[in-house]
């Protein structure tokens, strides 16, 4: 099964995202979305992307089991919420929102749906890292006085 | 051939006592100490004598080094104001700033060379550092890492006695961090925790710490301290500049990874600070033989110099203690 992923927010960090994303199984971004459709059909068209489309085009995709939210900070929020609401999974770009209690609320809202709440940052699944955490738990130094 | 009188026998009296005997502009003319065996024993090793304090300050002494417990410089510093007699005194001057202030006060209306043994100084690889600086090889500095870890943690009943982890370990780095920068402190902020043995807690004491310093610059110092390092002596600074960043050339220590990818090793003998800094006792005693001729004491610590690294242990302890940030005045250490 591929897990299928519409992305909001077609900035810089988002061919990041759009280049690893084509090197997994199992995922595939199938829309790309922004404010301004031109700028969702350019960079449909430079990553092979099926559908250039606006937001609320991903949230009345009934195909589009997640969304990537890589919108600025004052927005983050708002396209969390509607994604949890339209039914969809978020994985989203740090900050996670700009106010707490919209944090709060959004994690209730995945919780209550049964759906799946994501941020960044996740530079610690890297190689160095992981190897890092690894010799860790085996006890190679003993417990860590500091970092 | 300067007549140096050395008083106290203890751990680090043994390295003073060996280099003023091998050093061959000096010799070793007195030993005295609380113990008098130990003080004999010391003695004939060197082909020195042992004898009172009173006539370590005696005539025909040229200068004293003050390697006794941490609790009785003070006192002796005293005694060698009175008799004229200039002095290497072992941190710090006096257990109490205050009374350090008071001593260091006189010491300068007096005349005397006078000096404080803060002798990481010496030590070539961090006078290359400072040389570096000096030289606007990076520019302005912003940022000194400072990480400094022992090979062995010291027994909780002596780090009462002496100046605990802020006192005895923290005021070298302390200073190293003004001298390499030409620079002094005006906030301090530390974190202590006890990790390695119960019995510091018991003595007030912490045994791992971060202290980080705002110079008046603006530059920043962190301190990353331990009182162990499984695999030896590990002191390492690191200056970030403007233009660039130094690194001290680490020796060598006994950690290791394997390209295979099979972990972390271990083996062979873990150098302590004697191993480490075994030079810079020597390179110290002889810039305080020339000072004593020139009346220059060089890169010999001068007694404020020391007042203020015990002034920013002190603060190191208040800081940990009262959880706060703690403002550091030059009126409370200048002179």
């Amino acid at each position: 099964m591929t897990f299928r992923v519409g992305l909001i927010g077609c900035g810089r960090i988002s061919n990041i995202y759009l280049r690893n994303c084509a090197r997994f199984d199992g995922i595939e971004i199938v829309a790309c979305a922004s404010l301004d459709i031109e700028e969702s059909r350019a960079k449909a068209a430079q990553y092979g992307v099926a559908k250039a489309c606006v937001p609320e085009d991903i949230f009345a995709d009934p195909e589009i089991d997640a969304v990537l939210n890589l919108t600025i900070p004052d927005t983050q929020y708002d396209i969390s919420r509607q994604a949890l609401e339209a039914g969809k999974h978020v994985h989203s770009e740090k900050p996670f929102v700009t106010d707490l209690e919209d944090g709060r609320a959004l994690l209730a809202l995945g919780r209550e749906s049964g759906l799946l709440v994501g941020n960044a940052p996740d530079t610690f699944l890297g190689g160095r890292r992981q190897t890092v955490r690894k010799l860790l738990d085996s006890g190679v130094i003993g417990a860590p006085t500091g970092v | 051939m300067l007549n140096v009188a050395l008083v106290g026998a203890g751990s680090i009296g043994q390295i003073h006592a060996g280099n003023i005997s091998r050093n061959d502009r000096c010799r070793l003319a007195a030993i005295c100490d609380a113990d008098i065996d130990r003080a004999e024993g010391l003695a004939s090793k060197h082909g020195s004598r042992a004898t009172t304090l009173n006539e370590c300050l005696g005539p025909g002494i040229d200068a004293v080094i003050i390697a006794s417990s941490t609790s009785s410089h003070g006192a002796v510093a005293e005694t060698c104001l009175a008799e004229g007699k200039p002095f290497l005194c072992e941190k710090p001057l006096a257990g109490d700033l205050t009374e350090g202030i008071r001593l260091a006060t006189e010491a300068k209306t007096s005349g005397l060379t006078c000096g404080l043994a803060l002798n990481r100084r010496f030590a070539a690889e961090f006078r290359d550092l400072r040389a570096a600086i000096r030289g606007d090889a990076i520019g302005s500095v912003e940022t000194i890492l400072i990480i400094s870890r022992s090979a062995a943690p010291p027994d909780p009943s002596f780090i009462r006695t002496s100046g605990g982890l802020f006192g005895e370990k923290g005021s070298h780095f302390f200073d190293l961090a003004c001298w390499l920068t030409d620079d002094t402190p005006e906030e301090l902020l530390a974190c202590g925790s006890v990790l390695i043995d119960p019995g510091y807690a018991a003595v007030n004491e912490v045994d791992t710490a971060k202290v980080t310093l705002k110079m008046c610059s603006g530059a920043q110092v962190m301190c990353d301290f331990s009182w162990r390092a499984a695999y030896g002596q590990d002191e390492r600074i690191e200056v970030h500049g403007s233009k660039g960043l130094l690194q001290n050339l680490q020796q060598p220590v006994q950690l290791y990874r394997t390209l295979s990818g099979t972990g972390l090793h271990h083996g062979g003998p873990t150098p302590d600070w004697r191993d480490r800094f075994a030079e810079t006792y020597k390179a110290e005693l002889d810039q305080f033989l020339t000072a004593l001729e020139t009346g220059d004491l060089g890169d010999v610590a001068q007694l404020q110099d020391g007042l203020r690294a015990q002034c920013l242990a002190n603060a190191a302890y208040q800081s940990v203690r009262e959880n706060r940030v703690v403002l550091i005045s030059a009126d409370d250490w200048h002179i």
